[in-house]
């Protein structure tokens, strides 16, 4: 067989995976079947395939999703429907909270004036002792820590 | 109704039907579980494929989390008209050669460190070929250069085409036809050696 006319390696191993056109497909065929030096070349090839082919059934089997999806959860932005609807429901949150606050600003502005005081201050609130460990009536209280603070 | 319109609609369906690009889009739509059926269906195949590119499984194990990490938060750079499969191994490809590149790290794999066994299932001329080939190829494997390697992995493992790998790894498709042909003539010369044969011309 002429050497000369023998396909080089690479023609060889693109033929082997199917990647060359029709034509040289047909000529590279031929001339396998006819040179004994190609055709061991080629056998070689195959065999490397089915290494190859065994390699692919081995069991690699992984499962990383659990770890990734709570990789990915931990993420601001990350896309999924809890953190949609966790979004949602801050926004509505944050709505309602300006709402009542516009409510209350405008309401104090356009509410006739009233004699309504209260007083908020430490000795009030104290009187209502609402903490208190002494139970409302007790006897062992004396009267006059019931009036600390100033009364209205 | 187009499968997407279906899936949208809000009804509860079979991702595994979709295509991948479908499950990108759907995913793009905030359906995080089309992001679990992608992970559900490359997981191994990326594993198998970085295993073979670094040789260490915890490793491995890292790049693949990685290339997953990556791929969701640069899904906005996926274009439709590319395959996710070849952009998915393209992060991987990357990831797997930072790693060489950071590490010079060419441990070899023993095959007991594989989960699951090589030989399950097989013909017996399948677990010959297992036996006595497969701890001398991954060794093999290790020692081409990282870029034939890739190549031939994805030409081999993945059975991508010529096209699909230009497409993952950036380079022409002559530069693959090239890179596979040199990584292969490394291992049918390295077979022929520990064979004794006379290696290939």
């Amino acid at each position: 067989m002429n050497r000369e006319r023998c396909p080089d390696f690479d023609k060889l191993s693109a033929y082997v995976d199917y990647e060359l056109s029709d034509g040289e497909l047909g000529e590279v065929g031929s001339h396998i079947a006819e040179c004994a030096g190609c055709r061991r070349t080629y056998d070689r090839l195959v065999q490397l395939g089915n290494v190859f082919s065994v390699m692919r059934q081995e069991s690699t089997e992984i499962n990383i999703v659990p770890d990734i999806e709570r990789q990915l959860n931990r993420e601001p932005g990350a896309r999924s429907h809890g953190t949609r609807l966790y979004g949602r429901l801050l926004s509505y949150g944050l709505a309602a909270s300006l709402a009542l606050a516009v409510g209350v600003n405008l309401g104090n502005h356009l509410a006739p004036e009233q004699e309504v005081k209260i007083d908020f201050s430490f000795t009030q609130a104290a009187q209502m002792a609402p903490f208190s460990f002494i139970p409302p009536g007790s006897i062992t209280l004396e009267h006059a820590t019931c009036f600390i603070g100033t009364r209205i | 109704m187009t499968a997407i319109e279906h899936q949208l609609s809000g009804q509860a369906g079979d991702l595994r039907e979709f295509s991948d690009e479908d499950c990108v889009v759907l995913l793009k739509e905030g359906n995080s579980s089309a992001f679990a059926e992608l992970m559900r269906r490359y997981q191994s195949r990326v594993y198998s494929y970085v295993l073979r590119m670094v040789s260490c499984p915890d490793d491995a194990m890292d790049i693949c989390q990685t290339t997953f990490i990556s791929a969701y938060r640069n899904l906005e750079k996926w274009q439709p008209n590319a395959l996710f499969r070849t952009w998915l191994f393209r992060i991987a490809s990357n990831s797997a050669i930072d790693y060489l590149r950071r590490n010079k790290l060419y441990t070899q794999v023993s095959l007991e460190s594989v989960d699951g066994t090589l030989t399950g299932g097989m013909d017996p001329e399948h677990q010959y070929v297992s036996s006595a080939r497969c701890s001398g190829m991954i060794n093999l494997i290790q020692q081409l250069p990282p870029l034939f390697r890739q190549a031939l992995l994805l030409r081999e493992l993945e059975g991508m085409s010529y096209a699909e790998i230009a497409q993952a790894l950036d380079v022409s498709e002559g530069t693959v036809k090239s890179r596979i042909a040199r990584a292969r003539y490394g291992l049918v010369s390295g077979l022929d050696q520990m064979d004794g044969v006379e290696s290939v011309r």
